[in-house]
């Protein structure tokens, strides 16, 4: 195939990719939106009647062990599950992103004591953090937001550390230090916009893992509490009843859960591709 | 009229073309070159970036890009019809070439005397026990101190004068008609320069070999070479022996160089710049390409690109209007 | 008349491992008056470039006195100047424009950095206009980012924030070395006409003898971070007293009295501290040059070289 001919076609297959991504995201931000005020059902009101029905006309994902309407469960629990993601993202970001700017300005003392911090936070798998957290602050979902956010936090803070430390010897640091920029100041206005870019990728990619660390924490009891409705939550529900037939009740919360994860993987490709600085 | 040259021509182009890209319409980076080096003559290639003074160099010594796309309608060199018998037999055995930084271009993980020794196997100059005592003469010839001993020393423990010395030993070991210099000296200290060219001058007229010294330096140039040719955005403008250059140039764009040279000005005031920038290659781009920088520019110099107007003692030009 | 700049006993010694030192500058005084232009010229490791980045206070001296505008600017922590009253007085011009640009931002906002902040409203994006204009910048580059502007026309903006600060003292350090020779003597010229119309002071720091003969009324010669000679510069180039200086015009291309300068430089690392360093290269050395340093000494008006042999 002649040259140009593949390029374009990796072009196409790219601006594919970030409209898929888009529709998808704007549909679970819509979802956690107005969830509540469009789902069918109460997604927490039991209905021991309509207990274990299977997909129908009714309940277009079925009922669970409580008559509840899964359908009207997952589309409330989106917004649960994305606010536990972006939460611990974001708390990820900015405080893994400040440790990491201050090591690599700072050098040192400063900069050996945090990477030790961050090489033990790395030492713990996420579930025995999450247990140790919620031991301290109780078992709530800000426990898991915390967990979360501290088990994604290492990468922010390395990345930004290697980036830091390195712009720091850059000429346009001296020139802004010759203005009489401050050493904040720097950090903030000159460096961080060049060290943007691989950060804010990471985020979108992290959002797929937080809520998956979410849910697996909640599919371990930890955090959400029934009557709660949240996609791991619900799995775990589900996953009591995979050997009574009730397929159901695990298949459309794991399909939620699946497809934000790939929606958020793929707007991570996306906006790798907007920043890439070949393109800017 | 002038007179073919006496001896026959060491090389012989003509209408050397070289393209980036895939587009035909795209006006090529190094446009219709034609070029007579004799043996034993020392050029000098002067331009500014873009001129394509490196292209055309590394096209002599056979070390051409490849993606570069070249086409002309001769191009022999120390007797080698290049375009029909290829570039092997040319490099490293006819041609030598010292690049501009040579730490990075010499194995900084072998001593300079196996990599002198491997370029003697390499071309046969030397073999078997004759080697070692080459390789100590080789480095001698380039006025290493101590070379016995320091044929085991690595290229990072050299400095950098002392590098470029190795590459021109092992740029001579092929005992090349012809050797190339590209930038040799440029991020080279003063007094290293003057002392690494008045070598390579000193080689080259030992060895009666031709020599191509590619520089951006004008003063360098007329220090050390006798004809300078001088190059804009890929066409030749000036071709001339260096002191009848400087005493009277005939291209506007070499005039302006002149000027503005710092050594030749009294002051700054004295200094001049060239208006403008080198064009950009596209369907604008006029057949002389200094006609929008010229202040002697008349529309046929949009055109149609002058030929070559030989005067005496073979200063030659391209210009409709010459100074 | 006081002077501007006062340096006195300036040294830079860096860790060279198992307690080595090199001495990048070793000892050098040197004053600038005001209005005046100081040239420094050496080759690679003669300190140049360290003596511009400890002036400009974004090194800190290993000893020595750096005063201006008679304070003592030297004892002030490089990270602490940013906030010191002298910091915008004193700018430099950086020998790679491009580097020293922001890439994130435009010209204009990298011109803006000079006033101390990013922020471009109306009146910053005027004053910024307004030093394009001085500079040469047309004005339609202003919101090009520095990838996308040339050598030539990046060195401007480079110089635009430099003076966006409103220096008194505005050093140099080869700011035209990556440039084409055309380029490089429009912005040549460009400094010139700043200089004189801002009444500046500079400090040039170059390679190439020829820009600073015409650049500067003053010329100081290092070797090895030490001071070989300094004086008016017509006098060091015309009739130089130093063997190094007159080294260094032979070995100029076009030289009227061309030469080589035999062997190579002493190591810079824990040099020998009573000797002078440029012997082993010297045609006028004695046995004396191996066992004191030469100081420097008066040999015209204003004009001093360190040689015993004087």
């Amino acid at each position: 195939m002649p040259e140009t001919a593949v390029k374009r076609s990796a072009v196409t297959a790219a601006k594919i990719r970030t409209v898929i991504a888009v529709a998808l995201l704007t549909a679970f931000v819509v979802a956690a939106a107005l969830g509540p005020y469009v789902a069918p059902y109460d997604p927490l009101a039991p209905a021991p009647l309509e207990a274990l029905k299977a997909p129908s006309l009714s309940h277009a994902f079925g009922t669970d062990a409580y008559g509840r309407d899964i359908l009207s469960r997952v589309l409330v629990a989106t917004r649960l599950d994305l606010i536990i993601a972006f939460a611990a993202v974001l708390i990820a970001l900015t405080i893994g992103t400040a440790l990491g700017a201050f090591a690599g300005w700072a050098g040192g003392w400063p900069d050996r004591i945090i990477g030790r911090i961050i090489d033990t936070i790395m030492a713990f798998p996420l579930f025995v953090l999450a247990v140790g957290v919620a031991a301290g602050l109780g078992n709530s979902i800000s426990s898991v937001i915390v967990a979360t956010a501290i088990v994604n936090l290492p990468f922010y803070a390395r990345q930004a550390r290697s980036d830091v430390s390195r712009q720091r010897k850059a000429a346009y640091v001296e020139a802004a230090a010759l203005a009489g920029f401050s050493p904040v100041l720097i950090v903030l206005l000159q460096i961080l916009p060049n060290i943007a870019p691989p950060l804010m990728v990471q985020s979108s990619l992290n959002l797929g893992w937080a809520i998956l660390n979410a849910a697996g924490l909640s599919f371990i009891g930890l955090g959400v509490r029934a009557p709660q409705a949240e996609w791991g939550i619900m799995v775990s529900d589900g996953a009591a009843n995979i050997f009574s037939g009730e397929w159901w009740m695990f298949i459309f919360p794991g399909a939620a859960l699946m497809i934000a994860i790939l929606t958020f993987s793929l707007c991570g490709d996306a906006l790798r591709d907007l920043l890439d600085p070949k393109r800017r | 009229m002038t007179a073919p040259p006496a001896d026959p021509t060491l090389i012989s182009i003509r209408g050397l073309t070289i393209r980036f890209g895939s587009d035909a319409a795209r006006p090529p980076t190094v446009d219709g070159v034609d070029l007579d080096i004799r043996p034993g003559e020392f050029v000098a290639l002067v331009g500014e970036s873009g001129s394509g003074k490196s292209l055309t160099a590394h096209t002599l010594a056979g070390i051409l890009d490849p993606a570069a796309k070249l086409s002309a309608e001769r191009l022999e060199v120390a007797g080698i019809d290049v375009l029909a018998d290829g570039w092997d037999q040319l490099r490293g055995r006819k041609v030598g070439i010292v690049f501009q930084n040579s730490r990075a271009a010499l194995n900084p993980i072998r001593s300079i005397g196996r990599q002198l020794a491997d370029v003697f196997k390499a071309h046969g100059t030397a073999s078997g026990s004759a080697i070692a005592p080459a390789v100590v003469a080789a480095l001698t010839d380039v006025r290493i101190p101590d070379p016995k001993r320091r044929i085991s020393a690595y290229p990072g423990e050299l400095s950098g004068g002392m590098c470029q010395r190795v590459m021109l030993a092992i740029a001579l070991a092929g005992n090349p008609s012809l050797l190339v210099a590209d930038e040799p000296t440029t991020g080279l200290d003063v007094t290293t320069q003057s002392a690494i060219l008045a070598l390579l001058l000193e080689r080259a007229r030992a060895r009666r070999m031709a020599a191509i010294l590619i520089t951006h330096d004008l003063e360098l140039a007329r220090a050390y070479a006798e004809r300078i040719i001088v190059m804009q955005a890929g066409q030749i403008v000036e071709d001339a022996p260096a002191a009848a250059l400087f005493a009277n140039p005939r291209h506007p764009y070499s005039a302006l160089l002149i000027a503005a040279t710092p050594a030749r000005a009294r002051s700054v005031d004295g200094l001049s710049g060239i208006p403008g920038q080198t064009p950009d290659l596209d369907a604008t781009t006029p057949a002389c390409r200094f006609a929008n920088r010229c202040g002697r520019a008349e529309p046929r110099c949009r055109t149609e690109f002058p030929p070559l107007r030989i005067e005496v003692d073979g200063h030659g030009f391209h210009c409709w209007r010459p100074l | 008349m006081s002077s501007l700049l006062e340096v006195t006993g300036l040294r830079k010694l860096f860790p060279a491992g198992h307690g080595a030192k090199l001495h990048a500058v070793d000892d050098v005084d040197f004053d600038l008056a005001e209005g005046e232009s100081l040239g420094v010229i050496g080759e690679s490791g003669s300190g140049k470039s360290t003596i511009a980045r400890l002036i400009a206070r974004l090194a800190d001296p290993t000893a020595g006195r750096i005063r201006f505008e008679g304070r003592d600017i030297g004892a002030i922590p490089s990270r602490k100047f940013a906030g010191d009253v002298a910091r915008k007085s004193i700018q430099l011009v950086f020998q790679s424009a491009g580097d020293s640009l922001n890439p994130a931002y435009s010209a204009a906002r990298n011109i803006v950095v000079g006033f101390g902040s990013i922020r471009l409203n109306s009146e910053s994006r005027e004053w910024a206009a307004s030093l394009a204009g001085e500079v040469g910048l047309a004005p339609e580059l202003l919101d090009r980012r520095p990838h996308q502007l040339s050598g030539g026309q990046q060195a401007r903006v480079g110089i635009a924030r430099a003076l966006a600060c409103e220096p008194r003292l505005l050093i140099l350090d080869e700011p035209t070395a990556p440039l084409d020779v055309s380029v490089q003597a429009t912005v040549l010229k460009l400094i010139d006409g700043i200089r004189r119309k801002r009444r500046l002071s500079l400090v040039f720091v170059s390679h190439d003898l020829d820009v600073v003969r015409l650049m500067c009324d003053r010329v100081m010669v290092l070797y090895l971070g030490r001071v070989a000679e300094i004086g008016p510069v017509g006098e060091v180039l015309s009739a130089p007293r130093h063997p190094y200086t007159r080294a260094l015009i032979a070995s100029a291309p076009g030289s009227a009295t061309p030469a080589q300068l035999p062997g190579e430089a002493t190591s810079p690392i824990d040099p020998a501290p009573n000797a002078c360093l440029f012997a082993n290269r010297c045609t006028n050395a004695v046995p004396e040059c191996a066992l004191r340093r030469p100081q420097l000494v008066d040999v015209g008006s204003s004009h001093r070289a360190a040689c015993l042999r004087l």
